[in-house]
């Protein structure tokens, strides 16, 4: 596309001007204390305090061009210094590469970034000078690392960036999180309710919801005042073992902290040995957790499109797995909402469906708030999706990523304001 | 929550520094006890303005505030001094109280408004530097315009003290330069920083090495006559080539009399003074000259710095108040105006070049009937292409500078001026041209453009004079003087630029314009009757408008083109033209103060009057002294950094702790040659890390750290022959330069731990 060649093009050439926006704006008051006050009414502070200035900047300026000149000579020799593999989202690693910390090198300054793939990194001192220290937020395969090294002056008013592209194969995987929340699936047929966590014979409950017909005297009372749910007692009918569930990962924006929650329950093993699980992108239906996972780092390029692979995979399974049948959504709507609604729909039974934020859960609670800045994943509006979901029938388990927890409606009404 | 670019250190120190800003800007503007509250507030909003950043503060906030701040502080005073809510204070305490609300306020947001908006976007910073700068700009700008004798609480301090006020505020302005750009820091580390303030150090001191080591003004004149000289020989006919050798030749000779001369103290001979050098009163050219520079200052009437101190040394009063200091005279008309004679043919009278070491007299000889000679001397104090002197110098004679840095030059000028005025009848019957100038010289004054308006309409002027005085030259003269005073309005805002014949646009227009026009005008109508005339270009100085010392100080507002005639018998007499008619305002009195403090350097009192004896030798920094103190002081700290390294190496040979002061030692040389331990390394792990190039030193630090921990030890002697081992691997395996490099490192022990 034209205009983000152009924004690019702009983008290199800013780069690579020496000048900042605050060497340009100290370059023009200085011009103008120089012109109107050093010349025009012969200020003599203000002529030696500007050359004072003009010194210190040329002198940072030369600096700062002497120290990347160098830099570059250094990079353009340098292999990627990274060995592949695995590296997880949220943690930091050290990634092997280092470069001359500059640290006796007078007026200037050095960081580095990584463009591509996006990723947090910190230049560590070592007597080697700065190894990189790297902390991913997404998920993904990768066989490139863009450098950015950035080379500023002292006092901000020079800089120059350097880009290399260094190759590396690895990926990069979500990672596990404190995840103390299990999925309300049922795990046995009829209406018993299991534990998913226990045996799948054994601890069967013997009890079924209430059914029109049902005699009165078989009600549970005492479960009804606990539960207000109307449950009566069942004879000792046969019960189906349901050790399977059947589970997709849902792409959109802000999906990491879902990825990590999907990752988390898949690894545990709530989900049954007879899984079935599916992302978008993805056009195989997994058998397992590795494979599972697979399926969740490659979904990472169809945030776009979230939802239009879930129809097909879930013609794809068989129909009587799909009454266990649990979903990873995005706490951003999307496409992919509509995908669900429609498949939703059609499903024999009710889906547990995940919900994972993260923010700040105490945001409304200072008077303060109001006057802050909030951020984008803060100004999203959860309690809305929360009772759009809601709406279409299934359970609806909201977690949160740091804290590892449900949460309570009250509580995602105080982080949503 | 995004935490500031900005450490808590940086953020305090720019703090610190607005609040020192505020106190600064408010100094001499208000009660202690406003600039108190004022400063309180200011620091007050400093680190609110960074605690609301780092809170993440809506910036639709944060301008309402600063909005609603500075109108709180324009109100808010107001509000105090006219609110009868107050009774309980008094007329004074109520005009404090509303100081204290109004600056308080004022510092308050504005220090807000800069933090916050600094701490969010990185450019602010600048406008924060600004500030600082500003504020100190402010405290001194009395001394704008070359006023030395102000800021008072500073000058009379320094001139009693016998320093130069204006290298002062120099030195001032840069360490304020050099503050202020601590306002636009990132966050850094505090070596990086140390480091970074070294070398600006040297860089700066080399700087102001280097500045004085431009070309003198002595040099900058060689230059200017070089190029004279080269233009007079082209126009004379000779090869280029010719000329073109003639003129080095002469630039080397008189560059090599400066350095003679500087050699011998230039000071004595006036020049020692460098043009356009910082601290310089007047740029380049300030003093105008020329009829285009001249036009320049005379359209802006803010240019009003000193340029020159004349020093009379006797009584004089000029016969209309008003004294004449010409530069330059135009006399050649060049076909399209009149200009300098730079062939040097005519003009004899006009002294055009500076003295360097023997007097320079005029060619031509002044009548003693009509003329007085006045001695005075003069300092220029601006750059000039020749020297200003009452008219008419007759000799000039250099003479001592007694302030190189206030002075460009110094001379003493014989003057004969004019003891006559025009209406004087014995200047009557006289005729303009003598009979001894040749036809080319009474042509080259006579010339005037190819007009035929300028003699109609200078006989038109004429044809009613008395037919007694119809050929008489200053009868003539006068007619057309007065024709032009009368006729003629005066004004700068009329400048006919943009046509060929500016004198014509202006006399046959609406005879409207400034005193370039005015003079060439005359100079032209004058022509036009047989009267040789020229434009002098110089200053003329109003007695009115100065003090009554015997010092006269020349400001560049005083700038003036006047034309002469020439009668025979008495010379050239200046024809000055005075239009009735004028919309620009009286000029400005001079300075009274800086007259007489200037008058009092001329004379030799370098504290310009103020101290109770004369102070003739002004106060120099002593560089040299402290060059030398800081070689010295680095060549004491190298030779003590030198005697520890030997001092270290050699005391495990004796002592009660040989095996530790040895194994020392060797740490010691590792670390000269760059194999030293790395922070939060183990021994064991230095000793693994370059057991490629020391394989001794595994063993060595294992014996080493069972003596110091506890365990098996070896004897004495198989210790030191591990050390041995460690000596000798380290010369074999090592390259001879890193060996070399290890035993000139004076501090590697200092990394030893």
């Amino acid at each position: 596309m034209a205009p983000q060649k152009i924004r690019d093009a702009l983008q290199r050439t800013r780069e690579i001007f020496p000048l900042t926006a605050s060497g340009l704006l100290l370059g023009g008051l200085l011009y103008l204390a120089s012109t109107y006050l050093g010349d025009g009414e012969k200020d003599y502070i203000a002529r030696n305090a500007v050359d004072a200035m003009a010194l210190i900047a040329a002198a940072s300026g030369m600096a700062t061009l002497l120290a990347s000149g160098a830099l570059f000579f250094l990079i353009t020799r340098m292999n990627s210094g990274t060995s592949g593999g695995q590296w997880e989202t949220g943690e930091r690693h050290s990634t092997g590469f280092s470069l001359p910390s500059l640290a006796w090198w007078p007026l200037v300054q050095m960081s580095l970034k990584w463009t591509l793939p996006s990723a947090e990194v910190d230049l560590v001192t070592s007597r080697k000078g700065v190894e990189e220290w790297v902390r991913f937020s997404q998920r993904g395969r990768h066989r490139h690392i863009a450098r950015a090294i950035t080379v500023r002056g002292l006092f901000g008013l020079f800089a120059i960036t350097l880009r290399k592209s260094f190759r590396c194969d690895y990926r990069v995987v979500p990672t596990r999180s404190g995840l103390s929340v299990t999925p309300e699936l049922m795990m046995a047929d009829g209406d018993g309710l299991g534990h998913p966590e226990g045996e799948p014979v054994g601890d069967l409950v013997e009890t079924r919801r209430y059914a029109p017909g049902d005699p009165i005297r078989l009600v549970l009372w005492k479960a009804y005042a606990r539960s207000r749910r109307l449950l009566v007692r069942d004879h000792e009918s046969a019960v189906s073992v349901l050790p399977s569930a059947t589970a997709y990962f849902l792409c959109g924006p802000d999906d990491e902290p879902s990825a990590t929650t999907a990752r988390t329950i898949l690894e545990s093993g709530v989900l049954g040995d007879d899984l079935s699980f599916g992302a978008d992108g993805t056009n195989r239906v997994s058998k397992n957790a590795a494979g599972a996972l697979e399926a969740i780092i490659d979904s990472v390029h169809h945030r776009e499109a979230g939802g239009r692979g879930l129809a097909g995979f879930m013609d794809s399974v068989d129909r009587s797995k799909l009454r266990r049948c649990l979903f990873f959504v995005p706490p951003v709507p999307g496409p992919w909402l509509d995908s669900l609604r429609a498949v939703i729909q059609n499903m024999p039974g009710s889906p547990v469906i995940f919900i994972t934020v993260q923010g700040r859960l105490d945001g409304a609670k200072g008077a303060f708030s109001l006057f802050e800045r909030r951020s984008e994943k803060q100004s999203h509006d959860v309690v809305g999706l929360f009772q759009e979901l809601q709406g279409l029938g299934g359970t609806i388990q909201v977690v949160h990523h740091d804290e590892g927890r449900t949460l309570s409606v009250s509580e995602l009404k105080a982080m949503s304001t | 929550m995004n935490t500031p670019f900005e450490s808590r250190l940086i953020s305090t120190i720019k703090a610190i520094l607005l609040s020192i800003a505020m106190t600064i800007a408010l100094w001499t503007q208000t009660s202690p006890t406003a600039q108190i509250a004022a400063v309180a507030l200011t620091l007050c909003g400093a680190i609110l303005g960074r605690v609301l950043a780092a809170k993440e503060l809506k910036l639709s906030i944060a301008i309402g505030v600063i909005w609603l701040g500075f109108l709180m502080a324009f109100i808010g005073p107001e509000w105090v001094r006219n609110t009868s809510a107050l009774p309980f204070l008094d007329a004074r305490n109520t005009l404090i109280f509303s100081d204290c609300v109004g600056f308080g306020l004022l510092g308050l947001t504005m220090a807000f408004g800069l933090r916050y908006l600094s701490c969010r976007w990185r450019a602010w910073s600048v406008f924060e530097a600004a500030v600082v700068v500003g504020s100190v700009i402010w405290l001194f700008r009395q001394h704008q315009n070359e006023r030395i004798d102000r800021p008072r609480f500073l000058a009379d301090w320094a001139l009693m003290q016998g320093y130069d006020p204006t290298s002062i505020i120099m030195i001032i302005g840069a360490v304020v330069g050099g503050v202020a750009m601590g306002m636009v820091l990132y966050q850094q580390s505090v070596r990086k920083l140390a480091l970074s303030v070294i070398l600006l150090g040297a860089l700066g001191y080399w700087y102001s090495w280097d500045q004085q080591d431009t070309p003198d003004f002595c040099e900058e004149s060689c230059l200017d006559q070089t190029r004279l000289f080269k233009a007079d020989c082209l126009a004379s006919g000779e090869d280029e080539s010719t000329c073109e050798r003639q003129a080095e030749e002469k630039e080397d000779a008189c560059i090599q009399k400066c350095e003679d001369q500087g050699g011998q103290g230039e000071d004595s001979q006036g020049q020692g003074k460098e043009p356009g050098e910082p601290g310089t009163p007047g740029a380049p050219g300030s003093g105008g000259g020329v009829t285009d520079q001249m036009m320049r200052n005379e359209s802006n009437s803010s240019t009003n710095d000193p340029v020159a101190v004349a020093i009379f040394h006797q009584d004089y009063e000029p016969p209309n108040d008003i004294l004449y200091f010409r530069q330059q005279v135009l006399s050649l008309y060049d076909g399209k105006r009149l200009s300098i004679d730079t062939v040097n043919e005519f003009d004899e009278d006009v002294i055009r070049e500076f003295p360097y070491r023997s007097s320079i007299q005029a060619g031509e000889n002044l009548s003693e009937d009509f003329h007085l000679p006045i001695h005075t001397s003069m300092y220029l104090m601006a750059d000039h292409p020749q020297p200003v002197a009452l008219t008419s110098s007759v000799e000039i004679t250099p003479t001592k500078n007694p302030a190189p840095h206030k002075f460009l030059t110094a001379y003493d000028v014989v003057s004969w001026v004019s003891a006559t005025p025009i209406h004087d009848m014995r200047l009557l019957g006289r005729a303009s041209i003598p009979s001894d100038w040749t036809k080319e010289k009474a042509d080259h004054y006579l010339a005037y453009a190819d007009d035929p308006r300028y003699e109609s309409l200078s006989n038109e002027l004429v044809r009613d004079i008395d037919p007694r005085y119809a050929d008489d030259t200053l009868v003539k003269a006068l007619k057309i003087k007065t024709y032009l005073e009368k006729e003629g309005f005066y004004t700068r805002k009329e400048r006919h630029a943009g046509v060929d014949d500016s004198t014509a646009s202006f006399l046959f227009g609406n005879l409207k314009g400034y005193c370039v026009h005015f003079a060439n005008a005359a100079a032209h109508l004058f022509r036009s009757q047989g009267i040789a005339s020229r434009v002098a270009v110089g200053y003329a100085v109003q007695g009115r408008l100065r003090g009554n010392g015997s010092a006269v100080l020349i400001m560049a507002d005083r700038a003036h083109a006047w034309p002469e005639i020439h009668i025979e018998g008495v010379g050239w007499v200046p024809f000055d033209i005075y239009p009735e008619r004028s919309d620009e305002p009286p000029g400005d009195i001079v300075p009274q103060d800086l007259e007489s403090l200037l008058g009092e350097i001329a004379r030799g009192d370098l504290s310009g009057g103020r101290a109770d004896e004369a102070i003739e030798t002004p106060f120099e920094m002593p560089w040299t002294r402290i060059q030398t103190f800081l070689i010295v002081l680095c060549i004491l700290l190298l030779g003590m950094a030198y005697f520890v390294k030997g001092w270290r190496k050699v005391r495990g040979l004796f002592g009660s702790h040989r095996t530790v002061l040895t194994y020392v030692a060797l740490q010691d040389s590792l670390n000269g040659r760059g194999l030293g331990r790395w922070y939060g390394e183990t021994r064991d792990q230095h000793a693994l890390r370059i057991r490629d190039i020391v394989p001794s030193l595994t063993p060595l630090t294992e014996a080493h750290l069972r003596r110091q921990i506890g365990g098996r030890m070896e004897h004495d002697d198989d210790f030191f022959a591990l050390c041995t081992d460690v000596r000798r691997e380290l010369r074999t395996n090592l390259p001879l330069w890193k060996t070399i490099l290890g035993m000139i490192n004076p501090i590697g022990w200092w990394y030893t731990k």
